[in-house]
Order: C-alpha cells, then sequence, then structure tokens
C-alpha cells in the first residue's frame, strides 16, 4: 500500500507547520513517517490509504513522536551552521585563495596610496551597501515566493550577514584605523571573507538544487 | 533507542557498520535493520538516528544521495572513502571496548586479573 501524492503534501505541511522549515530534512522526516505508515498497513487489502485511516493513524503517530522530529530538527540546525562555517574556513585556505589575497592586498595598498584613502573608503561603503541589501532582498524575496530554504545554504547567508553586520556597522575598523597598511589588511581580510563566502553560497546553492531537484 | 549510555556512545559506530555491509540506506531501513537484527531489544529513535547522521555527513564520513521513491524524496546515506577507513578504525575500538569490559566484568575468563 501506498500513500497518495495529497496524503505526502498533507505530512510536508504539518512538519512546515510545526517549525521545521528545511526542506532537506522535511524530506527525510516526511520519508520515515511515510514509511512507517506504509509499513503498518503493508497487509491491508487495498492498494491506496483511505483518508481516514490516514489521518487517524498520523494523529496518534505524531502524538507519540512529534518532539522527536522536533528535537532532530534543533540538532539539525546546529549542525547546519557548523558545516555552513567550516566550508567558508576550507575555501579560504585554498591554495587558490592563499595566492589571491596577498594579490588583493596589493591592489588596494597601490589604490590608497593613488586614489587616496577617503576615496577607497568610499569606494568599499558603496559596495559593501549595495552587497547587504542585494543578500537582504534576495533572502525577502525567497521568503515572500516561498522558495523552499536549504539548511547550511540558510545558514551560510545568515551567518555572513551577521559577520558583515557586526564588523561593518558595529565594530568599524576603518574608523579606528589610520595606518593605510593595516587598513589595507583589514579590508583585503574582510573581501576575502565576502568574496569567499559569496563563492561558497553559489556553488553549495547549485550542488542542492541538483541533488534535491 | 535503549535508554542507555552505553548503547548511545556505539550509535555511529552500529550506523557505519550497518552501512559498510548494505552498500547505502535511508533513515527509516536503519532503525527496522536495527530492530530485526537484535529481536527488537534495540529501538533506535528519530531523535537519535537523524542528528547521528547529519554529525557523520558533516564529518565527511558519509555521503547522500537523493532518489524519488513513491511521490516523495528519499534520502539514502553511503559511506566515503574516509568514511570506510574510519569505520574499520571505530570497529576495532569498539571490539577492543567490548574484550576489556568482558574482562572486567568477568575477571575469572582472564587468569592475569586473578589475585
Amino acid at each position: 500500500m501506498k500513500l497518495t501524492a495529497a496524503q505526502i503534501g498533507f505530512i510536508d505541511n504539518y512538519l512546515k507547520n510545526s517549525g521545521i522549515n528545511y526542506i532537506d530534512i522535511r524530506y527525510e522526516m516526511v520519508d520515515h513517517i511515510a514509511t512507517d505508515l506504509e509499513t503498518k498497513f503493508a497487509d491491508c487489502e487495498k492498494s491506496v490509504l483511505q483518508d481516514e485511516d490516514f489521518q487517524n493513524y498520523f494523529k496518534v503517530y505524531m502524538a507519540k513522536n512529534k518532539a522527536q522530529f522536533l528535537t532532530s530538527n534543533k540538532q539539525f540546525a546546529k549542525t547546519a551552521r557548523m558545516r555552513a562555517f567550516k566550508l567558508i574556513l576550507k575555501n579560504i585556505v585554498r591554495p587558490t585563495s592563499l595566492l589571491l589575497t596577498p594579490l588583493l592586498f596589493i591592489i588596494l595598498y597601490k589604490a590608497i596610496a593613488m586614489a587616496g584613502l577617503e576615496t577607497v573608503k568610499d569606494i568599499l561603503h558603496i559596495t559593501y551597501t549595495v552587497l547587504l541589501i542585494a543578500v537582504v532582498l534576495f533572502d525577502k524575496i525567497n521568503y515572500k515566493t516561498k522558495t523552499e530554504k536549504f539548511s547550511v545554504v540558510d545558514k551560510m547567508i545568515s551567518g555572513c550577514l551577521i559577520g558583515i553586520y557586526v564588523v561593518f556597522v558595529f565594530i568599524r575598523p576603518d574608523k579606528i584605523i589610520s595606518d593605510s597598511l593595516w587598513l589595507s589588511v583589514y579590508y583585503t581580510l574582510f573581501i576575502a571573507f565576502i568574496t569567499t563566502g559569496a563563492i561558497t553560497l553559489l556553488l553549495l546553492s547549485a550542488k542542492y538544487k541538483k541533488q534535491y531537484e | 533507542m535503549k535508554n542507555s549510555p552505553l548503547y548511545k556512545g556505539s550509535l555511529t559506530t552500529i550506523i557505519m557498520k550497518l552501512l559498510e555491509e548494505n552498500g547505502r540506506m535511508y533513515g527509516y531501513e536503519i532503525t527496522q535493520k536495527v530492530k530485526k537484527t537484535t529481536n527488537g531489544e534495540l529501538n533506535i529513535t528519530e531523535g537519535a538516528l537523524y542528528p547521528a547522521l547529519h554529525k557523520l555527513e558533516a564529518e565527511g564520513l558519509l555521503d547522500v544521495e537523493v532518489a524519488k521513491v513513491d511521490n516523495r524524496m528519499r534520502k539514502y546515506y553511503k559511506l566515503t572513502e574516509s568514511g570506510k577507513k574510519e569505520t574499520v578504525n571505530r570497529l576495532e575500538e569498539l571490539e577492543e571496548f567490548i574484550r576489556n569490559m568482558q574482562t572486567l566484568v568477568n575477571p575469572k575468563t582472564n587468569p592475569d586479573l586473578q589475585f
């Protein structure tokens, strides 16, 4: 006996409304519940499970197991954040990144020497602001159009946004550092972090879409 | 899962051993396999199984394959190359642990420990 597409959709909706937001874990939970239900009714003569039987079993099943799924979801979100952080770090220490970072430093240092500190600061501030707005808008549009969220991708976006916001709005090292050499170091590290984060995000997004769609 | 830290500490090794034997498996299949093998003695709950699987995946020991099965998506787990090597290590470690425990719990079988 197999569940219908509508019954599968019902389980998915129930989990989503229970706060299990990430599609990658919901797929797994929906499959677990559906397989369990199909196994329990395996000996039934009908080929499709009637909605009434389905609803009754589902209510009992969730009353018994909901807490387990929510625990699993909580742990999953934590693991996803750690995975996102590790992925960025892994990409930062790649040979390509390690070779490009000193190059970026030289470009910035020369740019400050040639165009002046204030001009470089202004250009970078405009770039950061545009990037920040773009990411926030992308996230909002995704939410409004109900695009499904993948755990590690979402945690990476929120982690990078928090990181940029804290450095860019609260710490403001460019206000504290006056020496152009150290300022170039700060800009280099900050740009390297943002660029690596963005590239990792795009690659990861493509990987998840390919894997799940 | 049986409410014992002894079992909980061995959960990832149990999962890896099953994947080593069966190639690729999905979550529900793992719970049923464990239940069947232990004649219902060991029952892995969803709250214990999935965090363990996700942790192993995050450590790069498991790989994920997704396939559409009966109107839904199914996540299959399989060991990566480093996962295969790690399984050997963890099984050796578990076997050694069991041997030591047997020696301590039942010292008569080991003449060295008789005073």
